[in-house]
């Protein structure tokens, strides 16, 4: 009795031992656990890249020098749900989905009077502060009124020429999301 | 016990019945993106094309367009629209482009899809992407497509580009 108990520990602990080091650093000890724990992980990815953050690579330069070309960036779609879009906010704008979007920043709000005369932008014919703006060229915009639902969105390169810079008024529901960095 | 087993096997079975249904027998929604599915696959070259393939492939090209198909392309960087009209000069600008670059990806992305009440009409939202592999820069335009079902085929019979900015 004594040496069949004492050969049953022995084995159990042989076995626990033998668990290679390759294995248990990729599957675990247990593979039932480690193989839920991966579901609960990849659904909780999925979900928080569809519902909560999507990540975004920037491409172009019309962002420049705030967000550079090839750099990456989280996109918060929670950002605006009890919150509405702010001036100064920098924000993903959508096309027919969020594979390709726009990255620009808010710079007139519904309502307002929008105009750019040379390379300064005026609201409501006041000149904005624009700390962001680095470079500068004498973009010239007629004046213009934003909708109760119109935000317009200009990136912070105005060192480009104005007809290579896609902007301009986008609608409440164009709008993704804020950018995170 | 035995209920609940019969019930799971009864929610399995349908479940795989409706699979099945819905995989051979695809509603219009479904058949629209397939069909711009192909015309991606089948627009996209590789760096290696043989021939055949690329005969194949542009018969599948054109099997996505209405003989009168017209297509409007807004370049944003060169402030040029440019309009195709039929099929034939479709086909002939595709021909052009394959000779052109060695190799060419094309995607078509977030594609909705509205049938008309008439079943034989639709209208469609796509982003089309093209790039070239290895490349991380790319050309994307966002369309609005007109769809026609003709022998229970659906085709392009016009496509303009849509402005993001208004």
């Amino acid at each position: 009795m004594y040496n069949d108990s004492h050969i049953e520990m022995t084995v159990q602990g042989d076995t626990e031992k033998c668990v290679p080091l390759w294995q248990r650093l990729l599957i675990g000890r247990r593979p039932l656990v480690t193989l839920l724990r991966a579901a609960v992980l990849a659904i909780l990815l999925v979900l928080a890249s569809r519902y909560c953050f999507l990540p975004v690579r920037i491409t172009g330069i019309s962002m420049e020098p705030t967000c550079h070309d090839k750099n990456f960036t989280l996109v918060s779609r929670l950002a605006f749900k009890w919150d509405v879009p702010k001036r100064g906010d920098i924000v993903a704008i959508q096309t027919s989905g969020t594979h390709i979007m726009y990255m620009k920043r808010i710079v007139g709000m519904p309502g307002e009077s929008i105009s750019i005369k040379g390379g300064v932008v005026q609201i409501n014919s006041e000149p904005l502060d624009e700390p962001y703006v680095k470079y500068r060229q004498p973009w010239q915009l007629k004046e213009m009124k934003l909708g109760d639902d119109e935000y317009l969105v200009i990136g912070d390169n105005r060192g480009m020429a104005m007809e290579q810079h896609e902007f301009g008024r986008a609608y409440r529901n164009q709008i993704v999301g804020k950018a995170l960095w | 016990m035995k209920i609940l087993r019969l019930l799971i096997f009864i929610l399995i079975l349908g479940g795989a019945f409706w699979l099945g249904y819905t995989h051979f027998f695809p509603n219009d929604e479904k058949r629209i993106l397939k069909m711009f599915d192909r015309l991606a696959q089948s627009a996209s070259i590789p760096e290696k094309k043989s021939a055949v393939s690329t005969i194949m492939s542009l018969d599948q090209v054109q099997s996505c367009f209405e003989p009168d198909v017209e297509i409007r392309v807004e370049s944003p960087i060169e402030s040029l629209s440019t309009g195709i009209s039929g099929r034939d000069e479709l086909m002939q600008g595709i021909q052009a482009a394959w000779a052109r670059y060695n190799s060419i990806k094309v995607e078509i992305l977030d594609v909705t899809v509205t049938v008309d009440p008439s079943k034989e009409t639709a209208t469609s939202m796509l982003t089309a992407k093209v790039s070239r592999p290895g490349e991380k820069d790319f050309f994307f335009q966002e369309f609005r497509a007109k769809l026609k079902k003709k022998d229970g085929n659906w085709r392009i019979a016009r496509m303009e580009p849509v402005k993001v900015f208004h």
